[in-house]
């Protein structure tokens, strides 16, 4: 029978076994992991009052034999009439406890901006023009002297973390065009610490004399809060005397990142020369992926090329305009969510231990490159459901939650057990409010100007409904190729309405047909309704298997409710159903 | 026994006594009236929660007299204090104050198994419910108290434990217990095929904190039984049957007390994802609900091990049902019992039980020493999870403990699990998970005790070898309606 006890933290020491004498005891489950669970406890006033003012966030658990039926912590105690009202939360609310700020991954350049000279020194920006229109660009003005006799007199154009964000930025990858007047000219990417000093120099052009240099970098360097490209004239002062904007330093297809724990870095196998949708050998195309940025980097140059295909584990598709050679570099910078996911784990783990557990084994990573993934002053919480909402390669959502031990489980939609149902009741209703079987994404180009990928249309669902419903899929990248993942991750959700139910069954079982305890059942799992006719059509399948987005299992009187992923407008038609359990 | 020649019903605390009929025939104080009382019967809970066990409170209603042999109104009216006391203090115990349980008996006339010595209990709880009903009605007629010296008619009304306890608990005791190990008990002829799932009290021990200083955390589990049925706990020892694939292999952990006196199963994994070990076949012809336990060791303290079981009639593991999944993460590098989850099986059926485990990354080992099957089909079987304690440093060296799970049944609201010193009335109270109040239903209980010692396996003293112990349970007779 079910054990109900608190303790004064997490494994911590049993404060009150009130097994026998809780009352109105509900649990309740929902996307985010345990829910809540109420209770009203007989006391004494004065031993009421003991739980209102105890320091300490105490620990509510209920058990059945080992297993663990909910967990959490006693956050709203209350004086009630009769003793006490113990309002536990589940462990998920941790991750509404400490805002998160952090940059992960950047490709957007509308927020770089020029550097003042009472920031560097040397810096003098009215000598230069710049701007950040698709690209980060730095032109000398006309009739300007440049040099460094006096002091030296340098362009910079920088981007600013967030302010007090979590994570340094420490990989860069870009395209760059350098077009000089004359020799020393300088351009380059300047790591600098939070006061514009420079910590490294990651890569810089000195120019030989007039002409022009294009390649591809990407690079890892120490983690610093501020990035900048630069140029300056590295040589006694002169007068610039061509056009403004015929000489300059211009920068496209640029990538900033916080983690390099999934970067690619692979060498050519076979000898590769340029030529249009040409297979490339590598040592490894993980994590490559169609429309994917690389940048290839050899002794007789570099540039950037686009992913047309990724043919096997060690082969690819693409464009290349230079000759490459064995050993020459294949990079990008990649980043997962479960990246995000077990940071913002750790951060919260590091400041609230006994609320999170550090403990990062249920996290699984999607396989979607992030691209702009910027978070100011956001809770986890909200953050997790943004990043689950990204959905992975197989074009399936995710979800997240915190369930037993305090642990976080990032993972595909539907990964809960399956349960199977006799209904003896139901109510159903077709509705195409839900249905999306036109879908397009919103994108944005470096500059944040919104784009609209290609719409994706499900055939079968505009024939079958007699009508096209197209909706937008935001996503938050400068790469197409993510945006479309976004909607078709939509467009397989959406493409069948979403039938809103209600039903009544008496008991819950297995594959095997074992009967379990209601207890066992929680949101995240899978209703499989065995006894609906078997010749309706395959429209039926979601009414026939649907998936619970919340329990609420009444111990007093044995009885659960379950809410499918659209109940029906009602209240109490949302009482999915209501079956009693011995004990 | 002999019969019992007249009803015996009385409320105490131990100390202050309402004796409504006192097993003779005689007059008494609070003397009920004919016919106006039948002990109620409880019906299960609906509740799947513990609460005081798995039967309901009843409420009981009956009409006295009050008087004091006639003597005078103020004696009457003394008595009639005194029952009031008796049932407030009641409701105060229930809801948690130091104050005396004050218990209902009773034996029914013609009774051979109940007598006044030796009667039916039940926990007096107080009013019947949170409005606000009086639990004595005293009648209009209370004006003529003074000149009658007598009150008639007097309603009694007050919530019971729900199930009757004859008389004292019967214990029995098994003198060589060793954890891993299931150990039968069996009460004395005559005891328990009566008592329907009625409280059960435990007692392990005892060692000395020399021998055995600290103490880790554990699962004890008892299942109700019949002598020479099949048990309710069973236990799968390394080498499994399914060991040679799937980077599975033994080795020989004789010296760290492994259950099977030699190998444990040891898992080396070559990827992240899981790997499927045959544990062994299950042979139950009625349990259903399957708890799954373990003792596992993380080799690592940097790595992860999720760890799930399955049934399945296929080796194959084709048609399978699974638990859900358990992380067993690196902060123990010891030996540790573990839970990992519930199997329902929907028939008596036979199948295997598998285990499958994924590494969070390889390059280390985990290693299994025995699978433990307990059914867990009713409130016969129960689980009890506890923590460790540093029993060297909370009694000292050289004391003599044991560990003690008192329900408490009928002294105090709350059931006790925790160590007891040896001829020490209190004991240091031990944090548990599960519901405390065993049961029983049976005529003999099934007990084994999964815990481990540092570096050993199992319950070890400090020198290496096993502790062995004794296991005393200690059971009421309990009925819903007397006999």
């Amino acid at each position: 029978m079910i054990h109900y006890a608190i303790y004064d933290s997490p494994g911590g020491q049993l404060l009150a076994d009130y097994t026998h004498k809780a009352r109105g005891v509900r649990i309740s489950t929902n996307s985010r992991g345990y829910a809540d669970c109420a209770a009203q406890i007989p006391l004494s006033l004065p031993e009421a009052f003991i739980w209102y003012d105890r320091p300490g966030l105490p620990h509510v658990e209920l058990t059945d034999n080992g297993l663990t039926v909910w967990e959490g912590r006693l956050e709203d105690p209350a004086i009630i009439g009769a003793g006490l009202g113990a309002a536990a939360l589940g462990y998920s609310r941790a991750l509404q406890d400490i805002p998160y700020t952090a940059l992960w991954s950047l490709t957007m350049v509308d927020d770089f901006r020029p550097v003042l000279a009472t920031e560097i020194a040397t810096a003098v920006p009215d000598r230069f023009v710049f701007d950040t229109q698709n690209r980060v660009y730095i032109a000398q003005k006309k009739n300007e002297v440049f040099g460094t006799t006096g002091a030296a007199k340098q362009a910079y154009i920088a981007y600013l973390a967030p302010d007090q964000s979590s994570r340094t930025i420490i990989g860069v990858s870009f395209d760059f065009t350098i077009v000089t007047p004359a020799a020393n000219w300088r351009a380059g990417f300047i790591a600098q610490n939070s006061d514009f000093s420079t910590n490294s120099i990651p890569w810089l052009v000195n120019s030989g004399g007039a002409g022009t240099v294009t390649g591809s970098i990407n690079t890892t360097f120490t983690g610093v809060p501020i990035v900048s490209f630069f140029m300056d004239l590295n040589a006694a002062n002169a007068t610039y005397l061509g056009e403004t904007g015929a000489n300059f330093l211009r920068i496209t297809n640029l990538r900033l990142v916080t983690s390099t724990t999934n970067r690619i870095n692979t060498t050519l196998t076979a000898n590769r020369n340029a030529g249009a949708s040409v297979t490339a050998t590598v040592g490894s195309t993980a994590r490559m992926y169609v429309g994917q940025r690389l940048q290839i980097v050899g002794g007789g140059g570099s540039e950037s090329v686009l992913v047309e295909g990724v043919t096997n584990a060690t082969q690819f598709v693409a464009t290349f305009v230079n000759n490459y050679v064995i050993g020459d570099a294949v990079l990008a910078h990649v980043v997962y969510a479960d990246e995000i996911a077990k940071d913002i784990v750790a951060g919260v783990a590091a400041v609230n231990s006994t609320q999170l557990s550090s403990n990062a084994t249920l996290i699984q990573s999607p396989g979607v490159d992030l691209l702009d993934e910027v978070y100011e002053d956001q809770y986890g919480a909200d953050v997790l459901d943004y990043l689950a909402s990204r959905g992975d390669t197989s074009l399936r959502r995710w979800e997240w939650a915190v369930w037993d031990d305090r642990r976080l489980t990032f993972q595909p939609h539907g990964s809960g057990r399956t349960w199977y149902v006799d209904i003896t009741d139901l109510e159903v209703i077709r509705t195409l409010e839900n249905l999306a079987n036109s879908v397009y994404a919103t994108y944005q180009d470096p500059t944040g100007r919104i784009l609209r990928s290609a719409t994706n249309a499900d055939s079968f669902s505009v024939s079958k409904y007699g009508l096209t419903r197209r909706q937008v899929a935001p996503a938050s990248t400068t790469l197409v190729a993510q945006a479309r993942i976004h909607r078709d991750t939509i467009l397989a959700d959406q493409k069948d309405p979403l039938p809103q139910a209600r039903i009544a069954f008496d008991a819950v079982y297995d594959a095997t047909g074992g009967k379990h305890l209601l207890a066992e059942v929680r949101a995240g799992d899978i209703f499989v309704i065995r006894n609906l006719p078997p010749t309706l059509s395959s429209s039926i399948d979601r009414i026939r298997t649907f998936r619970l987005t919340r329990t609420d299992y009444d111990l007093d009187t044995g009885v659960l409710t379950v809410e499918p992923e659209a109940p029906l407008p009602t209240l109490e038609a949302q009482l999915a159903t209501t079956i009693q359990e011995p004990s | 026994m002999a019969t019992q020649a007249n009803p015996y019903l009385i409320i105490t605390d131990g100390v202050a006594t309402a004796t409504f009929a006192d097993g003779a025939g005689g007059n008494t104080n609070w003397g009920v009236r004919a016919q106006t009382w039948a002990p109620n019967v409880a019906p299960l809970r609906r509740s799947p929660l513990g609460g005081r066990g798995p039967y309901a409170d009843v409420v009981e209603e009956l009409t006295i007299n009050v008087r004091d042999s006639g003597a005078t109104a103020a004696a009457a009216m003394a008595n009639l204090n005194t029952l009031s006391l008796l049932l407030d203090q009641a409701e105060r115990w229930a809801r948690g104050e130091f104050v005396n349980a004050v218990l209902v008996k009773y034996v029914p006339q013609g009774s051979t198994i109940a007598a006044n010595a030796t009667p039916y209990q039940a926990v007096v709880l107080g009013r019947a419910s949170e409005d606000m009903g009086a639990m004595l009605g005293l009648p209009p007629r209370w004006d003529q108290l003074g000149m009658i010296k007598e009150l008639w008619d007097v309603k009694v009304r007050f919530v019971r434990t729900g199930q009757w306890l004859l008389g004292d608990q019967q214990a029995s005791t098994v003198p060589s217990l060793t954890s891993g190990v299931v150990t039968d008990v069996a009460f004395a002829s005559g005891l328990g095929g009566a008592t329907p799932h009625a409280p059960l009290a435990m007692t392990l021990g005892t060692w000395t904190t020399t021998n055995v200083a600290t103490l880790n955390s554990g699962f004890l589990m008892c299942t109700g039984n019949t002598p020479g049925s099949e048990n309710g706990i069973k236990v799968s020892t390394a080498p499994f049957s399914g060991l040679g694939t799937g980077g599975y292999t033994n080795i020989n952990e004789s010296a760290n007390n492994a259950i099977s006196g030699a190998n444990t199963a040891r898992y080396t994994p070559t990827g992240t994802a899981f790997s499927r070990c045959r544990v062994g076949p299950i042979n139950w012809t009625a349990a259903h609900r399957l708890g799954i336990f373990a003792t596992v060791r993380n080799n690592d303290a940097t790595k992860s091990y999720q760890i799930r079981a399955g049934y399945s009639k296929d080796t194959a593991a084709v048609s399978a049902v699974r638990t859900g999944t358990v992380v067993v993460d690196g902060s123990s590098t010891s030996p540790q019992a573990i839970f990992i989850g519930i199997l329902t099986i929907p028939n008596a059926q036979y199948g295997d039980v598998f285990i499958e485990i994924a590494a969070s990354a390889t390059g280390s080992t985990f290693d299994i020493d025995q699978i433990v099957v307990v059914c867990l089909d009713d409130d016969t079987s129960c689980v009890l999870g506890h923590d460790g304690m540093n029993m060297s440093g909370t009694f000292g060296a050289g004391v003599t403990v044991f560990l003690d799970i008192q329900n408490q049944i009928l002294t105090r609201p709350e059931p006790f699990v925790g160590v007891h010193q040896q001829s020490v009335t209190d004991g240091i109270a031990l944090t548990y998970r599960g519901d405390a109040r065993f049961r029983t239903g049976l005529t003999e209980i099934n007990v084994l005790w999964l815990t481990t010692s540092g570096a050993k396996w199992r319950f070890s003293q400090g020198g290496g070898s096993l502790q062995t112990v004794s296991v005393t349970a200690r059971q009421f007779n309990a009925y819903l309606t007397p006999v």
